[in-house]
């Protein structure tokens, strides 16, 4: 069982888009917390065809007007983005993300995994109200996978690259200081003509000041 | 050196680079590929060759396939000979080359794969294994049921890549020749579809045995995957026998409660091949053999067909060795003895 | 041809000089992972010097060019050279220490590999694609930046990817 519970740890990586596009005024600290399934993108829910259960906590500051830093952690690694507000008109928000993940493996036997994962982004958010709104946009995600690998019969290192190209699509319920983020994002393999990928969920975000 | 910038449309080859193998060995030159209609796609009468694409099993262990792209093998004709821009659209060539000696040779041999026509063949496909999915190299597959082959990237530096080795390409088409023969067509389920019961392993050690006893016998190499990767326990000329192998009745007692324990049909498989080589040793036409081999495979699904018992375990070898010519039996037997000790074969009262 | 493209590079160089606009021009590290006959992914390392005219709206013409990848085997050899140039529109919006861009135009590889065995023989292939990307710039003192930018390059039916870090100056 505690293999079996290590193995659904394992090479589970985040396609998740929680943040839209309203930037955090500087000085300003948000928390996350989400849960949500994934399916694709990642060698175990390929392998399994099963949406597999991802936690994530990430970390938000707010550096200057309409840029603003993330850290997310996930199971079982992490990413880091900045993330810049280059348009706002009325109720009209739009940002970019740029974004670098990553995690390491060991495997049973003589191998690591690891996975590289640059994620680039575009959101546009509109508040539907004072407690309420929508954030989407289109996203790539460039995924380098490589894998050191010792057999009997020798050694060496393989990397599978693919581009995920897709979307995402949030709604956000709540206030300045606690809110509620229901969404999910949907790709398809761009690079590897590989099954497509999707996750979905909700998230809890929490914040030291407030309106953005 | 002769220089060629790529033109709008390439003038048809007659040949392509890619690895044949000869008396001597293998070695990079211009052939002849049968049937192949698009050489940048890889569309042809013996297969269609994509990149990617995915094939799953759901909770009812029902398999599908959703194909990839097609390939886009980049290259130039120079003197009628297809060049390769890299070295995987020379992989791409000499796999479909070897697909293609290999069905024509079967067909010669009245063990016709013509059903199957054309494979599908996909590089790196999204594949339903875990310990596949996380180390994505060094194998190649024929997915029964489906009707693809499935390919994978080298890790070990090797002389010959293992989807350019005719003997594993033999190998792969081996198992869709076995599906034929003993399932009744290629989109048909396996006769034992359950790999937790006797039969599903014995049917699975009878596979792998059978494709090997095709790519020996048609490579007449007892040792033909060592070309690419140095496993000496597939070898058909040693001394392997039942008693050095774990059973498949031996395995499912041992594994009681183990969801992990994973049965190694190529240990059996490894003894049903090496008899097949033992006989061609004595009948010295291993043609021949191939086709008693054949019918050993019908008469084998013909009998095990409905309940499982115990004669169904050996029956194939049974008919091996019944296959043989009457002045070999005697001979047959013996070999049978030493790789199956203890078994007791209608054959050989 | 790469000597050609410097010499293109050159011109526009000039030419955008005479026309006033603020020009940079650059040099980088490239990582690019160019699409293989099989639909795998083989990684070299490449060098790219660029020119720009502009200020939020630019327009850059890049020349990449890479390691030559050798690969042999068992009775076959060959070396494999690859060079791009593209023209792409770039979008560029942020603080005064750091700058977002987004890069999207028209763009040729060329891929020529020459087999030395079994024979000698030289296969190139020229294909028009389109590219796109996004990055960072990060402005540093003395009108010198930092940089790094993720893009995509359709190349037949495949696409190329590269991360390419790189320094530049503007006049």
């Amino acid at each position: 069982m505690v293999s079996l519970g290590l193995l659904l740890l394992l090479a589970c990586t985040t396609l998740s888009t929680l943040d839209g596009a309203k930037t955090l005024r500087p000085g300003t600290d948000q928390a996350s917390l989400a849960v949500g399934l994934q399916s694709g993108g990642n060698a175990l829910s390929a392998a399994t065809g099963l949406p597999l259960p991802q936690v994530e906590v990430g970390f938000r500051h707010g550096l200057a007007d309409n840029l603003d830093a993330g850290v997310r952690l996930y199971l079982v690694g992490g990413v880091a983005d900045l993330r810049y507000r280059f348009a706002q008109h009325g109720p009209w928000h739009v940002a970019f993300a740029p974004g670098l993940g990553g995690l390491v493996v060991p495997l049973p036997g003589a191998a690591v995994m690891s996975a590289i994962d640059l994620r680039l982004p575009v959101v546009a958010e509109r508040d539907l109200g004072t407690r309420l709104s929508l954030a989407g946009g289109p996203s790539a995600v460039g995924r380098w996978t490589p894998t050191w690998i010792a057999t009997p019969y020798g050694s060496g290192a393989i990397t599978r690259v693919d581009l995920l190209a897709g979307g995402s699509l949030r709604l956000r319920i709540g206030g300045d200081r606690l809110s509620l983020g229901l969404g999910g994002d949907a790709y398809f393999s761009a690079a590897r003509a590989g099954r497509g990928a999707w996750s979905a969920g909700l998230d809890l975000r929490a914040r030291t000041q407030g309106r953005e | 050196m002769i220089w060629t910038l790529l033109a709008c449309s390439h003038p048809e080859p007659d040949r392509w680079l890619a690895w044949v193998r000869g008396d001597a060995g293998y070695e990079v030159a211009p052939r002849d590929l049968p049937g192949l209609e698009e050489t940048d796609t890889m569309r042809g009468a013996y297969a269609v060759m994509r990149a990617g694409g995915s094939l799953s099993v759901d909770l009812d262990a029902n398999w599908s396939y959703e194909p990839g792209r097609p390939l886009q093998v980049d290259y130039e004709v120079v003197d009628g000979v297809a060049w390769p821009i890299d070295a995987h659209g020379l992989l791409s060539w000499s796999f479909y080359g070897h697909l293609a000696d290999t069905a024509i040779a079967l067909d010669a041999l009245g063990l016709s794969v013509d059903a199957a026509l054309p494979f599908d063949a996909a590089w790196v496909p999204t594949l339903p294994s875990i310990d596949i999915e996380l180390v994505p190299a060094e194998n190649a597959a024929y997915a029964a049921g489906q009707n693809v082959f499935v390919l994978l990237p080298d890790l070990i530096e090797a002389d010959v890549p293992l989807a350019a080795n005719a003997g594993v390409v033999a190998h792969e088409t081996g198992h869709c020749l076995f599906h034929l023969l003993t399932a009744g067509a290629v989109m048909a389920d396996p006769l034992f579809d359950d790999s937790t019961t006797e039969a599903g392993l014995f049917q699975a050690s009878l596979h792998e045995g059978f494709a090997d006893i095709v790519a020996t016998l048609l490579t007449d190499d007892p040792r033909f995957i060592e070309e690419s990767i140095a496993m000496t326990t597939r070898r058909v000329d040693g001394d392997v026998s039942a008693d050095d192998v774990v059973l498949p009745a031996q395995h499912l007692q041992d594994s009681e409660g183990d969801l992990l324990a994973i049965y190694d049909p190529y240990a059996l498989g490894t003894v049903f091949a090496s008899l097949a080589w033992d006989l061609r040793a004595l009948h010295g036409d291993g043609a021949a053999v191939l086709q008693i081999a054949g019918d050993a495979a019908e008469a084998w699904a013909a009998g095990a067909e409905g309940d499982w018992d115990e004669a169904d375990r050996w029956s194939f070898a049974d008919s091996l060795v019944a296959g043989m010519p009457e002045e070999l039996q005697s001979d047959a037997c013996a070999a049978a003895a030493l790789r199956l000790p203890g078994v007791g074969l209608e054959a050989c009262p | 041809m790469t000597r050609a493209l410097l010499v293109l590079l050159a011109v526009a160089w000039s030419a955008a000089a005479a026309a006033g606009p603020a020009r940079a021009a650059g040099v980088g590290l490239v990582a690019v992972d160019l699409r293989t006959s099989a639909g795998w992914y083989r990684a070299r390392p490449a060098a790219e010097l660029w020119g720009e005219v502009g200020d939020t709206w630019r327009l850059r013409l890049s020349l990449a060019s890479g390691v030559p990848q050798h690969e042999a085997g068992q009775g076959w050899a060959y070396a494999q050279g690859w060079q791009r140039v593209a023209l792409t529109g770039a979008w560029t919006a942020g603080t005064r220490d750091l700058r977002f861009r987004a890069e999207a135009g028209p763009a040729v590889s060329r891929v020529a590999t020459r087999w030395t065995s079994p024979a000698a023989v030289a296969v190139t292939q020229w294909a028009p694609g389109v590219r796109g990307g996004l990055g960072l710039d990060l402005p540093l003192a003395d009108r010198w930046s930092l940089g790094g930018l993720a893009a995509a390059t359709s190349r037949q039916r495949g696409v190329d990817l590269d991360l390419r870090v790189g320094a530049s100056r503007t006049w």
